[in-house]
């Protein structure tokens, strides 16, 4: 309810949500105007607020921002005002022709993540105008449990058995840009506990992968032979991981085939279960810094809607105890959130046991950016912060 | 003959592609050997290197090391030995090519032969047939083609061939390429047909098939034959292309292009993946065009004449 008298907004809840303030100061919740279409506006913008406004936008070539000449800075913290005049972000170029764009100071920011065979050269000769910075992500292998063969118990613990986290952490950039996990919940995350159930030697943390143990476990699962598809977008480090697990999985007893298709529709692809993938190459961004951001959302049954594009349970992962023990740490997060990360720990140590879902890695994020430009920031949320940079 | 000999050349070292592996490399083409490690100049290092300068971001692909029995020509991203790789995708982008071109020119033959030969509504259907897909754009159909059947794999009748079976890029490339090879077999029967000495077997009683096998066949033979080492190399270059694009051969399998495109991630830094695959292409399809070019030479006695002009 909003009091314009008084300039608040009072929201009623049936129950309470811990996670509101996160809720509210993301873009899941936005300022909207009272008549905005409660759907997909296209190309053209809803009014909102912020420092800058669409000047022209076309999706296929570029995008120009100009200053809100409607923006006053309220709260320095909340929304700053910007730097620069104008933002011009430029659409359709290749990743390679990006990052020699902004080396030769024809841009000044490479939006996508640099090429894995152009890292060396910008951490080495570039390495002032590099900035990489640890995220709270996971990417991971989703496995179907409810399609053959990984609709058994072993041979999903065989998959996380076999699984060389360091040989992804090569493809993804090499041991400065991405850490091996062994857990759903990221290091460092609230709720996070180092365990890790699924290494050569036992431990907390990852090791080795144990060959041997996963062949074993597939020929005991019966499923031995069993012909996997591998689902993952067609970008080069994508592809790379995915050719990495059809190579392991044949290595222990699969006949496992790539299938690697457009990242426009693979995130949605993997979701639906009409589409029957076996196994897809995933990766889950937080939204807000809450466990259950990753374990509800991902694995909990109410996030598991066959048929349906809009599934983010990948793995159709629905285990009535697991389910109850995340209902407990919700709850608990009303009362005492130290307690709450606690309970999340051993959802998560419990959906492991299970395994769904193969961690492979944390990944750090690398903005590349132009030698003009300065007052690089770094929020965990929203990344980069464009309106802030400098330019010379 | 200097064409022959270096396309037998060509066949024989990919042939000779398990025992490189097996006793030359001790490596396995087909599996990623990512966390592996080799040894260069008496010192063991790993095939994916870290980098350990700067910022240390990024890992290399071990390069050229010219030694055999060690990444002869360094190792691609899944850290795979190159050269050994290099054998084995020969393998498959000659048995693409030289079947593709073996089944598109007997599937011509037939085709031409006996459109030219009986001609009336058997050449119109078969010769609209034909403008019909030489209507497409050749890659164009190839690359519709594939997406298509990689996915479900191709279904006729009882024979199923998986998405990831070199026979579907065997059969798409056929498939595409028998018209150009029946279009000019059609023309040259229908030239044969009204000869004195297919009359002469008309006029004698002589049924359609003793003339087609005594009369029309041996004369059109020579022409497919000069036809044959052609469009192997086209075929071998479609291929490539396809296979490049993610759509022909499928992983871990290999070809040449499949290596190329192996290969584009690493240009700046190994160019040597992208550049050994294209390299042999280029000379494997240089020798069959000029083989083919002989085997015309050599079968035609008037282009002898013609030359010696």
């Amino acid at each position: 309810m909003g009091d314009p008298a008084t300039g608040t907004v009072t929201l009623h809840l049936t129950e309470p949500d811990p996670e509101l303030p996160y809720k509210l100061a993301v873009p899941h919740a936005s300022i909207l105007p009272k008549g905005a279409p409660p759907k997909d506006a296209g190309t053209t913008p809803i009014p909102t607020t912020g420092p800058y406004t669409f000047a022209s936008y076309d999706p296929n070539r570029a995008l120009k921002m100009v200053r809100n000449p409607y923006f006053k800075q309220w709260s320095r913290d909340a929304q700053p005002e910007g730097y620069p005049d104008e933002i011009d972000e430029t659409f359709g170029l290749t990743v390679e022709s990006e990052v020699t764009a902004v080396e030769n100071g024809q841009a000044d920011w490479v939006f996508d993540p640099p090429p894995t065979d152009r890292l060396n050269e910008i951490g080495t000769k570039y390495a002032s105008q590099a900035h990489v910075n640890p995220l709270t992500a996971f990417w991971y292998l989703a496995m179907n449990t409810n399609l053959a063969p990984f609709d058994n118990l072993k041979a999903r613990q065989a998959v996380n058995w076999a699984v060389d986290r360091d040989a992804v952490v090569r493809q993804y950039g090499g041991q400065n840009l991405a850490a091996p996990v062994c857990t759903v919940l990221p290091p460092g995350f609230p709720g996070h506990v180092d365990t890790c159930d699924y290494t050569k030697g036992g431990g907390s943390t990852w090791k080795a992968p144990d060959l041997q143990k996963a062949k074993q476990l597939v020929q005991e699962s019966g499923t031995a032979g069993a012909k996997i598809g591998v689902v993952v977008t067609d970008d080069e480090v994508n592809k790379s991981i995915g050719e990495y697990v059809q190579s392991m999985l044949n290595s222990i007893g699969y006949r496992a085939t790539l299938k690697p298709i457009s990242g426009n529709i693979q995130f949605t692809y993997i979701q639906n279960t009409k589409n029957k993938v076996q196994i897809s190459l995933s990766s889950w961004y937080q939204d807000y810094p809450a466990a259950s951001d990753f374990l509800d959302v991902l694995l909990s049954c109410a996030s598991f809607h066959p048929g349906s594009d809009s599934s983010i349970n990948i793995s159709g992962f629905c285990d009535k105890k697991v389910d109850a023990q995340m209902q407990q740490a919700l709850a608990a997060e009303r009362t005492s959130m130290s307690k709450a990360n606690t309970l999340w720990g051993q959802v998560d140590q419990a959906v492991m046991e299970q395994a769904p879902v193969a961690p492979l890695i944390t990944p750090k994020l690398i903005d590349f950016t132009s030698k003009r430009t300065g007052n690089y920031q770094f929020s965990k949320q929203f990344y980069m912060l464009v309106s802030q940079l400098w330019v010379k | 003959m200097v064409s022959l000999a270096v396309f037998l050349l060509v066949v024989l070292a990919c042939l000779l592609a398990p025992v490189f592996e097996h006793a030359v490399a001790h490596t396995d083409a087909f599996t990623s050997n990512i966390s592996g490690t080799t040894v260069v100049d008496g010192r063991r290092v790993p095939v994916l290197t870290p980098s350990s300068t700067g910022l240390g971001l990024g890992v290399t692909p071990i390069g050229p090391t010219w030694d055999l029995h060690h990444y002869f020509l360094g190792a691609d991203g899944q850290g795979r030995d190159v050269m050994a790789r290099l054998l084995f995708g020969g393998r498959n982008s000659l048995l693409i090519g030289v079947l593709s071109a073996v089944i598109a020119c007997g599937a011509a033959t037939v085709l031409g032969v006996a459109a030219g030969y009986f001609g009336g509504v058997l050449d119109a259907v078969l010769s609209r047939l034909f403008d019909v897909v030489w209507a497409f754009p050749v890659y164009l159909l190839a690359i519709s083609l594939s997406v298509v059947l990689l996915t479900s794999g191709l279904t006729v009748g009882p024979v199923h061939i998986e998405g990831d079976s070199l026979w579907l890029p065997i059969l798409i490339i056929a498939v595409i390429y028998v018209p150009y090879v029946a279009r000019p077999l059609r023309g040259q029967v229908l030239t044969l047909r009204g000869r004195d000495f297919i009359q002469a077997g008309v006029g004698n009683g002589a049924s359609d098939l003793r003339i087609l096998r005594k009369d029309v066949l041996p004369n059109v033979m020579p022409t497919v034959l000069v036809f044959l080492p052609l469009m192997t190399a086209l075929n071998m270059l479609t291929e490539s292309a396809l296979s490049f694009l993610s759509i022909g051969v499928q992983p871990p399998n290999a070809s040449w292009g499949t290596i190329i495109n192996d290969g584009l991630g690493l240009l700046y830094t190994r160019p040597m993946v992208t550049l050994a695959p294209g390299l042999m292409i280029a000379v494997t399809a240089v020798a069959l065009n000029l083989l083919g070019d002989g085997v015309r030479s050599a079968l035609d006695p008037k282009a002898r004449l013609r030359g010696a002009a």
